[in-house]
């Protein structure tokens, strides 16, 4: 392999040379060259793999891939590389759809997904003899809304609601859809928005709870809250029988 | 320390922000502010070449070769006495403009009104008040280096997780917006 | 706010001294602005705004005159340039043999992938004219590179570069911004009932 074959490791590995001034070691920019040279030399190359600085997977123990799946604990990670990765995943939805409706059914596909596993992992977690199956509306709502939302958000969605003039809708409303925080959509895109994934998520665990449902997401902006999203769930006409014939 | 305006230049010297955040300075047109800020991008960059030589050796030359490779073999860079950060401000009678640049190369410009009258001659009577009023300087420099650091934050959230801005591009970010405001007012 | 324009393109405009750069740019260019102090830190601009798709875009041309006193800086011109034309002078063989080293320097100091254009200019003057339209073109062609011949008298064809080019860049760069337009816009999510009743015990009162 010819030194031109070698890739720099990523900036993360590289910090471990305790860089940390920029002025002091030219690391970084500079106004009048540019960035500062990422060319390896033999000699440089031979540094930095002496040095070990090289660490492709994580081989901690304590890495968030290596613990317990019934872990109690709460995992936090990054909102930047969440952000940085929805950030991704929106730009090639959007690459390979047709147009905004696309683009959103795609979203909530990608959603959809997360939210049958996520529901499942719950569960799980909540504990053999303390999990219970929800089989009312109000209360799978209510556990959505809840327990749900905050294991896999981090915080209790804003707001519960009930259409007041449709029977088989309800409304779950976040101010600040984590997903879509750092999200100006641009004007031309009409009312697309982001959290599309996220109405996929309620969407694919309200289905495999057996409430089949659709789940939309529509910005309904209110003062200080420019973000805020109603998720509108219209639960199946036979679902409302089937509640009907069972608690009435 | 009033700021009248933010600009943000992108690492090619186009500005792709610009927002008069409180009135105080005249308007210019957009190819104006465009022709401002290219102006300021070479500035800056000759300014990073005002280096003063060391036992008349070139000081620059040498240390932009291979940076990297230095730091590797030695474990720190040396940049005896090197000016590579460029123009800083610019402190005028009627407004003070701060530049900051990040490690990509993104410039942050911030128009502040001018320093508070340093002294006047009269109103001096000890020695300490001379010293006091000259820390003036230093401290709007200070404030407009909170200015650019909160800034930072605010575009490295609100622009760069944003899908749906292109690198380089100017930003229209309506929640960018809103954070700028917030953070000026 | 700067909403005035949706994308901002950087071009260069290189070649050797006397080739009329700043002729052509001064074509190109409608609404100029050459205040004559600019060119004293060896760069001058000038900005030409137009439509494409709907979008504005603003074309911020550097126009690197008296650059050979300025050659310290001259990578920070060219960083983050998107397209680079380079000028020679039909009646100048010199300066068209010299467009070797200005691709070098474009190779050295650009960002790969860079747009490139070569323009022969004072094709008007054809009685002088040095450089064969065959040679340069041959030139041109084996390098890839797009080729035109130009006067300041006929600057149709400027146009037409300019704008191919703004084209190009923008089909490059934005890929992802194709979707874009109110016509896809999913019309069937304006009209949906959004009027609820709260269900969450702390708060009774209805909103929306």
């Amino acid at each position: 392999m010819s030194n031109e074959d070698i890739i720099l490791p990523s900036a993360s590995s590289l910090s471990t040379l305790s860089i940390s001034d920029i002025s002091r070691t030219g690391f970084g920019y500079n106004p009048s060259v540019g960035p500062a040279s990422n060319s390896i030399t033999p000699e440089t190359s031979n540094i930095l793999l002496n040095r070990k600085t090289i660490t492709l997977t994580p081989t901690s123990a304590n890495s968030i891939y290596d613990k317990n799946i019934n872990s109690k604990k709460i995992n936090e990670i990054s909102l930047s590389s969440l952000s940085f990765l929805f950030c991704e995943i929106v730009n090639w939805s959007h690459k390979n759809s047709k147009g905004i409706q696309d683009l959103e059914t795609r979203l909530n596909g990608l959603g959809y997904q997360i939210g049958q596993r996520f529901l499942e992992l719950n569960k799980l977690r909540e504990g053999f003899k303390t999990s219970k199956r929800e089989i009312r509306i109000i209360e799978v709502l209510q556990f959505i809304h809840g327990t749900f939302w905050k294991s896999i958000f981090g915080k209790v969605a804003n707001e519960l609601e009930k259409s007041q003039d449709v029977t088989n809708e309800y409304m779950i409303i976040d101010n600040v859809p984590l997903i879509s925080k750092f999200i100006s959509i641009p004007k031309d895109y009409g009312n697309l928005n982001c959290a599309a994934f996220m109405a996929g998520i309620i969407e694919g665990a309200l289905d495999s709870a057996s409430f089949h449902a659709d789940v939309t997401a529509h910005s309904v902006p209110l003062d200080g809250f420019p973000l805020r999203t109603v998720f509108l769930i219209k639960f199946d006409e036979s679902l409302m029988i089937r509640e009907s014939l069972r608690f009435s | 320390m009033k700021v009248y305006s933010i600009y943000i230049l992108n690492k090619a010297g186009g500005l792709i922000y610009q927002n008069d955040v409180n009135a105080g300075l005249n308007k210019l047109s957009a190819n104006d502010y465009l022709v401002l800020a290219g102006t300021l991008h070479g500035v800056h960059a000759i300014s990073a070449r005002l280096n003063p030589t060391i036992n008349g050796k070139d000081t620059t030359s040498e240390a932009n070769a291979s940076p990297n490779a230095q730091i590797l073999t030695t474990g720190r860079f040396q940049d005896s006495n090197g000016n590579r950060s460029g123009l800083h401000s610019i402190e005028t009678d009627l407004f003070n403009l701060y530049v900051f640049q990040s490690l990509t190369g993104i410039k942050f410009i911030v128009i502040t009104s001018p320093n508070p009258v340093v002294y006047n001659i009269q109103t001096v009577k000890k020695r300490e008040d001379v010293i006091a009023s000259k820390g003036e300087l230093n401290k709007s420099y200070e404030e407009a280096n909170g200015v650019f650091k909160q800034l930072y934050v605010i575009y490295s959230d609100y622009v760069m997780k944003d899908p749906f801005y292109s690198l380089d591009m100017p930003i229209k970010s309506h929640l960018f917006d809103a954070k700028v405001k917030e953070l000026i007012s | 706010m700067n909403n005035e324009y949706d994308y901002l393109f950087k071009l260069l405009l290189i070649g050797d001294s006397g080739v009329g750069k700043s002729c052509l740019l001064l074509r190109f260019a409608d609404d100029t602005y050459t205040p004559d102090y600019i060119s004293t830190i060896g760069v001058d601009f000038k900005i030409r705004t137009i439509e494409l798709d709907h979008k504005t875009i603003k074309l911020q041309i550097w126009d690197t005159a008296g650059q050979e006193r300025f050659r310290t800086i001259t990578s920070s011109y060219y960083r983050g340039a998107h397209g680079i034309i380079i000028v020679y002078d039909v009646t100048d063989q010199e300066s068209f043999n010299n467009v070797k080293q200005w691709l070098q320097e474009i190779d050295r100091y650009a960002t790969g992938g860079v747009m490139k254009l070569l323009v022969g200019n004072k094709a008007d003057l054809s009685d002088k004219k040095i450089v064969d339209y065959d040679a340069a073109k041959e030139f041109a062609d084996a390098l890839d590179i797009p080729f035109l011949e130009t006067s300041a008298l006929s600057s149709t064809n400027v146009e037409q570069a300019f704008v191919t080019m703004a084209r190009q860049i923008k089909a490059q760069m934005s890929s992802n911004v194709n979707a874009g337009g109110a016509n896809n816009a999913n019309a069937g999510k304006n009209n949906v009932n959004l009027r609820g009743q709260s269900l969450t015990s702390n708060q009774s009162n209805s909103c929306c």
